[in-house]
């Protein structure tokens, strides 16, 4: 059995990971609607903070900085076309809106754990859709598995769905064929035998679903011994 | 509810959790690396109009597009913040209303390519809606909003194209009825 382990110890947060799923959407929220002289300096600070716990890396970072360089470039262009060029700042004040709004998604897949997400889930997810959200996330990567797999049987039978091979369109009919269609077959026959299995262990015969792991959390009960029984 | 309809409930729902998964996954490989704007929307339309095809429920689409929206606004894929919603939702909207409208033409190229331009294309609301709400100029807002949505709307038809023969081949397999 998988050692249930503690959540506080696998992320990087001072704080538990659903109050970043509750703080990052509000940022975005907040860069969106709030307009006002302080909007801009208050969320670049906040984001700035957090990009900081998130001890972000060069490759992260750069990748940052080409998404900001290009969206700056696309919007400031389109303001300098459509006025003059004393209007480059108003383009520049959207860009920089737009690029608070999706920092706080990339800090939250970088500060949250994927096993922390599936937990806070199932806390939140009604029984029924808890167990299909996890489910699907805990099967996807034997999904995935089975499409590599595929996918290497495909290219030593002579498909053209190499990477390099599908950079060429008249190629894409291939990759559909030879990958795609088989993917989703292993999606229905998996998404079968996960429900039989289901099925099988009498779900759906309690309204309230029970989410077993959690328990693993709590304290044993201590044994009683003989003598205290007797007390 | 029998215990074998709720068995295939259970079946179909997953199914349209693994296409949330395939939706989001392709998402998050490709949108940095290709380079050519909208291209996302041929893995959109593809697994919006799948789940449609395969479960044969009235809101499959709906249903994968809200799970994948979900899931990508709490991981901040693009963006747009809660808006990104949207920009799933219409799309898997009008997937389901044009399975609604014309039953059975799930395997056609032409209904295919159709239903999936016409999904890209109202990516234009979410796109627009997030220009307007970061308070972007009307005419830009315009011009932007179309640039971005054009090449999805092309690439939301490819996926369309490319959905119609997998529904063709499940149905001769007699992996989904040929009714849907």
């Amino acid at each position: 059995m998988l050692p249930w382990r503690d959540v506080a110890a696998e992320t990087r947060l001072p704080f538990p990971p659903w109050i970043m799923l509750i703080l990052c959407p509000l940022l975005s929220l907040l860069a969106i609607v709030w307009h006002g002289p302080w909007s801009l300096p208050v969320l670049a600070a906040v984001e700035g903070v957090l990009l900081v716990l998130a001890r972000p890396g060069k490759k992260m970072l750069l990748r940052l900085a080409l998404a900001a360089f290009w969206q700056t470039a696309v919007i400031t262009g389109l303001y300098v076309l459509r006025y003059d060029m004393s209007q480059w700042q108003g383009g520049m004040d959207i860009s920089f809106r737009l690029i608070l709004v999706f920092v706080p998604g990339m800090l939250t897949v970088r500060l949250v754990p994927p096993s922390s997400l599936e937990r806070i889930l199932g806390r939140i997810l009604p029984g029924n859709l808890a167990f299909v959200a996890s489910c699907c996330l805990r099967f996807f990567p034997l999904l995935l598995d089975r499409i590599r797999i595929i996918h290497e049987a495909q290219v030593l039978r002579g498909a053209r769905v190499m990477p390099r091979e599908l950079l060429s369109p008249r190629n894409w009919p291939d990759a559909v064929i030879c990958i795609g269609f088989p993917a989703i077959v292993q999606s229905i026959e998996l998404a079968t035998e996960i429900a039989d299995s289901a099925k099988a262990r009498g779900f759906e015969m309690h309204a309230r679903r029970t989410l077993w792991p959690q328990d693993l959390n709590r304290q044993p009960a201590k044994p009683v011994t003989p003598t205290e029984a007797k007390q | 509810m029998t215990p074998s309809q709720s068995s295939t409930a259970l079946r179909d729902t997953l199914l349209m959790g693994f296409c949330a998964l395939f939706l989001l996954g392709t998402k998050m490989v490709l949108r940095l690396n290709l380079g050519i704007p909208g291209h996302a929307m041929f893995f959109t339309v593809f697994f919006l109009i799948l789940p449609r095809a395969a479960t044969g429920k009235k809101l499959a689409a709906t249903g994968t597009g809200l799970a994948a929206g979900l899931a990508s606004m709490l991981l901040g894929m693009g963006k747009g913040g809660p808006l990104l919603l949207l920009k799933f939702l219409f799309p898997a909207l009008t997937v389901d209303l044009a399975f609604l409208l014309f039953p059975g033409l799930g395997a056609s190229m032409a209904f295919c390519a159709v239903t999936g331009l016409l999904a890209a294309a109202t990516r234009i609301i979410g796109v627009a809606a997030t220009d307007y709400l970061v308070g972007m100029d009307t005419a830009v807002l315009f011009a932007h909003a179309f640039i971005k949505t054009l090449s999805g709307a092309l690439f939301g038809a490819a996926g369309g194209l490319a959905a119609a023969p997998v529904i063709r081949k499940l149905r001769a397999r007699g992996l989904i009825p040929a009714s849907r």
